[in-house]
């Protein structure tokens, strides 16, 4: 649920902190929390939690840590992401598409499936420290510079590496997409005409194209990057600010998870603050220019990927563990994960369900008044807020009703992009133009206003139901309580942690199957999305 | 363009190779440990208040930090720790009317020739402003009584013991007293019992002094004073504890440690609530007196050789400490403060993940272990972490941990000694548990080892006896009959017949009673529903009742309205029993719930409770022991065995402990001679006559 650059209102970094404070004051009075302390509260000199530590003091290290740890991931997702694409791109041979899907597969795994798997090969098979979980303190005599540096670097390098996967995996997709939107514009052969190496044309015409979208893209990809950390924090036991959410929201402590919730604007504050000082000195205070969509043409090329990467990668998956000799026969263990799969995309279409409707009901309210309105903002800037993070937060509370929350922390995204399309299609003037020629009202609809409409949604729909099947496999490794038999693909994830040093299959079975699942959705929304108007 | 290049492809490449060292490094860091033991310690991290430690691991940890006077060592014995020697004595005090009349007395009896004094253990005679104070060598001799038979033809006067009890902090009411009373002067010795309680001996004019103490105390209405005369002496024994201390004792910051400290220690304890082991000892001093740096001497209120006890185990802390760290009820003082200690280790860096010991200067010759790492709040999963990385040496595992963690490799397990016991307590003043063979019936168709495997996972150890098992004076008992035949004969001995449906029955009365045990302790709810299967099959109809815990103690075990109950005691190491088996304690909140009421157990308590000689404490143990179990008063189930795992790299080389006998944490780290390290001696080579030796380079 990345939302479109094009929708990223001004002021965001205010934005988000006027926000978070909001969100936390709701907390804070659905739990009945007096209005009396708000205000300490937002200060940041409540104590939220037990031991009477105030939320300065609390967050005092542990905010730092995390958002140093989100910009090395980011770093190191950005540039291994620019490197993956352009050696593919380099290659050529259907390579981008192939490495495009992996991108994108990767950024579907589930995190905390990817979090614990990296434990279980770094501890269990490579026999290697973790530095957060076993902190080690030699006797002053037997430690040196280096043994210190070694450690302390690692304690940082290891989150930051497990972070940035599913990041860089995003980043790919969307930098391969956007050079070969500019391989097959007009952009292109101008250049080649002028006898430009091909390294040059990339480098210095190419990458300066596609850099401020992927700033965009970057800029989003942080937001969402603050709740998988809550996840990495807890897995690698990283005392930090998610850390400091997943026990709140473990305690069911309203005060720890309002103080999460604002610490969390405040971090995506800065990070929006530290992408627009980096889009000054590397675009310019233009902020570039208009993203260049891929040609419709190329959908059709999408859709074979599509459709044989997808088994391609089922069968990939399940053969190693076949191939392993295990025991247990692959296809009754798949089976077994049918019924949580099914638990999860029912409670994935109840949250679609939930926010088609808020998207249909408000989306439209919102694109029919000419101008922009404080709903319309209030929407702009939940579509701009740490989504995943309310999800996380909000969830822990509502048990039962995790489609209830899915919905209405979706919905704003749908919100903001039907809202924007119908103010395009009215600008447009083929509306107008229709009825000027004597077309029927509901034939004008019919012919500009529905294909496309139907078509928007119906991407946005499928785009949002794939990311809702991982967040809700996320959610799970949250929740304490553990029960028996596994009724979801994220309890069967969460319960297979503990053995993951030995047994690393359960685990990525059900991760795999969420992957699998979420990217078929999400290419579904690729074919069906609207494509730019032809040439 | 080379910039943005060098930016693409150089920050993942330097990424991956400073990950690559950095993994190096960090794994390098852990296998450079010699002599270090990493430990991960299950929820918070250790509060190590020396004097009530909240866990098992707190205490083994505070045993490694400070040192007691006394010790148990690892055979059980008391062992010298800061004292190097300890004996006892008494003082014998009588007053008299007149300073002449004591000054007489004292030069009659420093004319008695020396062999008498010898044979009376008489040191010495003074007087002291109408008093004679004799001191004696030894407890328990027939000494005092002769003196006060010689000392009799100057008439001493009768002293008398005053309680007085009130609603209030009794200590400013009894100073305001003291200083104002016109018969002030005839208090001898005041000892506060608790805040709200005293003793007064008072030797005089006696009625007079009641009067007015009396009506000063009556005078203060809201008071509710409650004066009692307690006892009439002619003469006031009162025992001493005589302590030398080690003169090379010293703090981690190497100032040696004092009698003062040992003072110091016993006030700051004293004046806090806090439930310290043996505290009913330590209450029945009545002065701590230093005599020079390392000599104590303690004056107690009355005869009870188990007051030793008091000072077995209690950490001894520094008296700067204590003044500059006032004492809160909760003990927060020793989280925000750690306190130096004397032991063999001292804390080296302390936050709320973990703990660093290092063996201290004085420690570091004896010991093997030289640094400890404690990690608070692991979870099995880090666990299981520490142990792949070769990082974690030993752990508490979880009790549904353990079967499977006892199959795992390169571990050893170690038991803790126990800290409490699980038993049932019968009413013997129950109309249905009346009978002793009812109660032995009951006993011998409990199956204790089903419970502790059932329940415990095999964590416990079955219990009999009175005393903590391991001690110089407990006895060791077989293993606890389980025989239903035999328990069935012993119920029809008793009485109960069973019926066709198997119940036991006799006219017009079901064998039925009520099991209490506690609401909101579901171990104990588990454990009370197991006893009532197992005695259901000898036909007893047991109803299990929990109820709140204040309920439990007040309304129904205070009041002897129950039949059986089950009740968990923390070990104390003492020998005295009084508090739970003499028949003074039957009624009210006395803590003898059982109701035994014997006459002859009454006088073993009390022989046991003053006897003064360690030695000869197993001997009159076992007699009180066999005399009241034969009497079957409770029913003792299972101790709590709290297990460690260790590395076995980690043991010492050739280590014969096993996974039940008690292990301690200090023993682990001390450097003890092992059997594998004991000199080998050379076995006769054995050879038929004539036969000639096979050089070693041949026939081997």
């Amino acid at each position: 649920m990345i939302p479109s650059p094009r929708t990223r209102p001004g002021w965001l970094p205010l934005r988000l902190v006027i926000l978070g404070a909001a969100m936390a004051c709701a907390v804070l009075a659905w739990h009945r929390v007096p209005a009396m302390e708000w205000t300490r509260f937002l200060a940041g000199l409540e104590p939220v939690s037990a031991d009477g530590t105030t939320l300065i003091s609390a967050m005092r290290g542990r905010a730092g840590a995390s958002l140093l740890i989100m910009i090395t991931s980011m770093l190191l997702a950005v540039t291994t992401g620019l490197a993956v694409s352009l050696c593919v791109l380099r290659i050529g041979l259907g390579l981008p598409s192939l490495i495009a899907l992996v991108g994108r597969f990767l950024s579907a795994m589930p995190v905390v499936a990817i979090a614990w798997t990296a434990i279980g090969v770094v501890v269990g098979h490579q026999g290697w420290p973790i530095e957060s979980l076993l902190p080690h303190h030699p006797a002053q005599d037997r430690d040196t510079w280096a043994l210190a540096t070694g450690r302390e670097l690692w304690w940082w390098l290891a989150p930051s590496w497990i972070l940035a996967l599913p990041l860089m995996g995003e980043l790919v997709f969307r930098a391969i997409e956007g050079f070969r939107a500019l391989d097959h514009s007009h952009f292109l052969p101008a250049l080649q005409s002028r006898g430009l190496h091909r390294s040059a044309i990339r480098y210095r015409h190419l990458l300066p194209n596609v850099w401020p979208h992927l700033l965009d893209c970057i800029e989003s990809l942080g937001l969402l990057a603050l709740g998988y950390l809550v996840l990495v924090k807890e897995a690698l036991g990283i005392p930090g600010w998610g850390s400091f959410l997943a026990i709140a929201m473990q305690n069911g402590d309203a005060r720890g998870v309002a103080a999460s919730i604002y610490a969390a604007c405040w971090l995506g504050g800065a990070w929006c603050l530290l992408i627009a000082i980096l889009r000054r000195f590397t675009v310019g205070r233009s902020g570039g220019t208009e993203p260049v969509e891929t040609p419709h043409h190329h959908q059709s090329h999408d859709m074979l990927t599509t459709t044989v990467m997808s088994l391609l990668l089922l069968v990939l998956a399940c053969c190693p563990f076949t191939a392993s000799g295990t025991k247990s026969d692959w296809p009754s263990m798949l089976a077994s994960f049918a019924s949580p799969l099914v638990h999860d995309l029912g409670t994935a279409a109840g949250g679609c369900g939930l926010a088609l409707a808020i998207t249909l009901v408000l989306g439209t309210a919102c694109g029919l008044t000419k101008r922009s309105n404080w709903l319309s903002g209030l929407m702009t800037t939940f579509a701009w807020s740490p989504t995943l993070v309310w999800f996380l937060a909000l969830a822990g509370f509502a048990a039962h009703a995790s489609w209830l929350v899915l919905g209405l922390v979706a919905a704003p995204g749908g919100v903001v992009l039907v809202a924007r399309r119908w103010r395009e299609i009215h600008a447009s003037g083929f509306m107008e133009a229709s009825l000027s020629v004597g077309a029927g009202r509901l034939h004008a609809w019919r012919l500009h206003v529905m294909p496309e409409m139907f078509r928007l949604i119906l991407a946005w729909v499928l785009e949002t139901f794939g990311t809702m099947l991982v967040w809700l496999s996320l959610i799970d490794s949250l929740r304490s309580a553990r029960p028996e038999r596994a009724t979801s693909l994220g309890q069967a994830i969460s319960a297979a942690k503990e053995n993951v040093l030995s047994d690393p299959q359960p685990l990525l079975i059900p991760a795999l199957i969420v992957a699998i699942c979420a990217l078929f959705f999400r290419q579904l929304s690729l074919i069906v999305r609207p494509g730019p108007p032809p040439h | 363009m080379i910039l943005a290049r060098a930016i693409i492809f150089g920050v993942p490449l330097g990424a991956l190779a400073l990950t690559w060292w950095s993994v190096q490094q960090a794994r390098a860091s852990r296998t450079i440990r010699e002599s270090e033991i990493v430990a991960m310690l299950p929820g918070p991290p250790p509060a190590l208040n020396p004097f009530v430690p909240a866990t098992e691991v707190d205490r083994q940890i505070v045993d490694l930090l400070h040192e007691p006077l006394i010790r148990i060592g690892a055979d059980g014995r008391l062992k010298p720790a800061l004292a190097e020697r300890w004996e006892w004595s008494q003082t014998v005090t009588c007053w008299f009317a007149s300073p002449d009349a004591a000054i007489r007395a004292a030069a009659h009896l420093k004319e008695v020739n020396s062999g008498q004094r010898i044979t009376w253990g008489l040191e010495s005679a003074s007087a002291n402003q109408g008093s004679l104070v004799m001191h004696f060598s030894k407890m328990g001799s027939k000494g005092p009584d002769a003196v006060a038979a010689e000392s009799a033809a100057f008439s001493p006067l009768t002293a008398e013991v005053i309680r007085v009890e009130l609603n209030e902090p009794v200590r400013p009411y009894h100073e305001h007293f003291a200083a104002h009373a016109v018969h002030a002067a005839q208090i001898k010795r005041a000892w506060f019992d608790g805040a709200n309680a005293l003793e007064i001996v008072v030797a005089g004019d006696v009625p007079k002094f009641a009067e007015e103490l009396t009506n000063y105390y009556r005078s203060k209405t809201t008071l509710k004073p409650r004066i009692e005369n307690r006892a009439r002496i002619t003469a006031l024994r009162e025992p001493v504890l005589d302590f030398v201390l080690r003169e090379d004792g010293r703090w981690n910051d190497g100032t040696p440690v004092t009698a003062e400290d040992v003072r110091a220690t016993h006030s700051y304890v004293m004046a806090q609530p806090w439930p310290v082991t043996n505290r009913e000892a330590l209450r029945d001093v009545l002065t701590i007196e230093s005599v020079g740096k390392t000599r104590l001497r303690v004056l107690y209120r009355r005869e009870s050789g188990a007051a030793l006890c008091g000072w077995i185990g209690l950490p001894i802390l520094p008296a700067s400490w204590f003044h500059d760290h006032p004492a809160d009820a909760e003990g927060h003082v020793f989280t925000e403060n750690s306190p130096p200690g004397a032991g063999i280790f001292t804390i080296t860096h302390r936050d709320l993940s973990s703990l660093a010991l290092a063996a201290a200067d004085g420690g570091r010759k004896s010991c093997r272990i030289r640094r400890a790492t404690f990690a608070s709040g692991a979870s099995p999963f880090q666990t299981k972490l520490g142990f792949a990385t070769g990082e974690t040496d030993m752990f508490w595992p979880e009790n549904n941990d353990v079967p499977s963690l006892v199959q795992g490799k390169d571990l050893a397990i170690r038991s803790l000694p126990p800290r409490g016991r699980l038993l049932v307590v019968w009413n013997t003043r129950s109309t249905v548990l009346s009978s002793v063979h009812a109660r032995e019936a009951l006993s011998l168709a409990t199956d204790r080892t089903a419970l502790v495997n059932e329940l415990l996972q095999g964590r416990g150890r079955i219990q009999e006896g009175l005393f903590q098992p391991g001690l110089w004076f407990a006895q060791k008992f077989p293993p606890p009959l389980f025989d239903l035949d035999a328990a069935k004969a012993k119920l029809e001995v008793a009485g109960w017949l069973r019926d066709v449906e198997g119940m036991a029955k006799r006219p017009g009365q079901r064998f039925a009673f009520e099991l209490l045990t506690t609401e909101g302790n579901e171990q104990r709810r588990k454990l009370a529903t197991a006893l009532a299967e197992q005695w259901r099959k000898i036909g007893a109809d047991v109803k299990v009742t929990a109820v709140p815990w204040n309920d439990f103690i007040e309304k129904r075990l205070s009041r002897r309205q129950f039949d059986a109950a089950i009740i968990g005691l923390d070990f104390e190491t003492t020998w005295d029993q009084s508090a739970f088996w003499h028949s003074s304690q039957a009624a009210g909140a006395g803590l003898n719930f059982s109701g035994i009421a014997d006459r002859q157990i009454d006088l073993l308590l009390e022989e046991l409770r003053q006897e003064f000689d360690p030695e000869r404490v197993p001997e009159k143990a076992k007699e009180l022991e066999d005399k009241l179990l034969a009497q079957q008063p409770m029913l003792p189930l299972f101790t709590d065995m709290q297990q460690v795992e260790i590395r076995t790299t980690a043991l010492p080389v050739g280590e014969q402990t096993d996974e039940v006998s008690a292990w301690t944490l200090r023993d682990f780290v001390l450097d003890r001679p092992a059997s594998a390290a004991r000199p080998k001696v050379a076995l006769p080579e054995m050879r038929v006559p004539d036969e000639n030796p096979v050089p070693p380079a041949q026939g081997r």
